[in-house]
């Protein structure tokens, strides 16, 4: 799976490409727990290019979410839109991470945190 | 009616085979995104958690999977011989409370019962069929 990694101020940001599902959430979470684990204490999800999550791809996001408050980092997601939009409604993950509408949006606040 | 099958053995590298067999009859009948995803997640849950749990030996099993589509409705159905597993037995999981206090698990069966309009299972001859089904046009509220 595509992944991409960057940085802006101190703010890392991964944009993963396709699907999360049972294929690829174990890649797509040993990236994210990793990048944590190297000390990222910021860290802005962009699921923009993501077209759907199955649930493999939430257990990915909710252990990262669980390592990000266990190292005292913070963690965010954008580009939560369409399909990926009505499965975080389904699973009720909408309301159990912080989700900004753009990724600018996203690492301002995280800036600010 | 539109039909398709496919036989895949109990492997999870099947899965990518699985998913492009679902694109490819998602495109040749122009399915709507919302349908689509449906059923790649709904696939993806079912066939992930049985070749995963459901197989108690080591030897190569086969798995029948069926779409067949209809005017208003898209069919699936999963034909396996692994362990009697019905998923709509399962508990509903806990879908409250923030990212520390929510369980890992428990999501996948919730995706197909919640994303399907009709799921049916049944124990027929040693084998597990699963059904289920999606308008192709969301029912006015």
């Amino acid at each position: 799976m595509e992944i991409l990694i960057g940085e802006s101020d101190g703010v890392s940001t991964i944009a993963p490409k396709g699907r999360i599902d049972s294929i690829t959430a174990k890649e797509f979470g040993d990236k994210v727990c990793a990048l944590i684990r190297s000390g990222a204490k910021r860290v802005v999800i962009d699921l923009a290019n993501i077209a759907y999550i199955s649930s493999a791809g939430f257990r990915a996001l909710l252990i990262a979410g669980k390592l990000a408050e266990e190292t005292e980092g913070k963690l965010a997601l954008c580009g939560v839109v369409g399909e990926v939009q009505r499965l975080f409604d389904i699973s009720a993950f909408a309301t159990a991470f912080n989700i900004f509408p753009s990724r600018e949006e996203c690492i301002a606040k995280m800036r600010a945190a | 009616m539109e039909q398709a099958e496919m036989r895949i053995a109990n492997e999870l590298v099947e899965l990518e085979n699985v998913r492009l067999w679902i694109e490819g009859f998602g495109a040749a009948h122009a399915l709507s995104p919302r349908v689509l995803t449906s059923l790649l997640v709904s696939f993806d849950e079912v066939l992930n958690n049985l070749i995963s749990y459901g197989y108690s030996d080591q030897r190569q099993h086969e798995i029948c999977l069926r779409l067949a589509l209809s005017d208003d409705v898209v069919s699936a159905e999963i034909e396996d011989d692994g362990a009697p597993f019905d998923p709509l037995e399962a508990p509903p999981p806990s879908l409250g409370g923030g990212v520390s206090e929510r369980p890992v698990g428990g999501l996948g069966i919730h995706f197909l019962r919640t994303l399907n309009d009709e799921v049916e299972y049944r124990r027929q001859e040693n084998k597990n069929r699963l059904r289920f089904k999606k308008r192709l046009v969301d029912a006015p509220r």
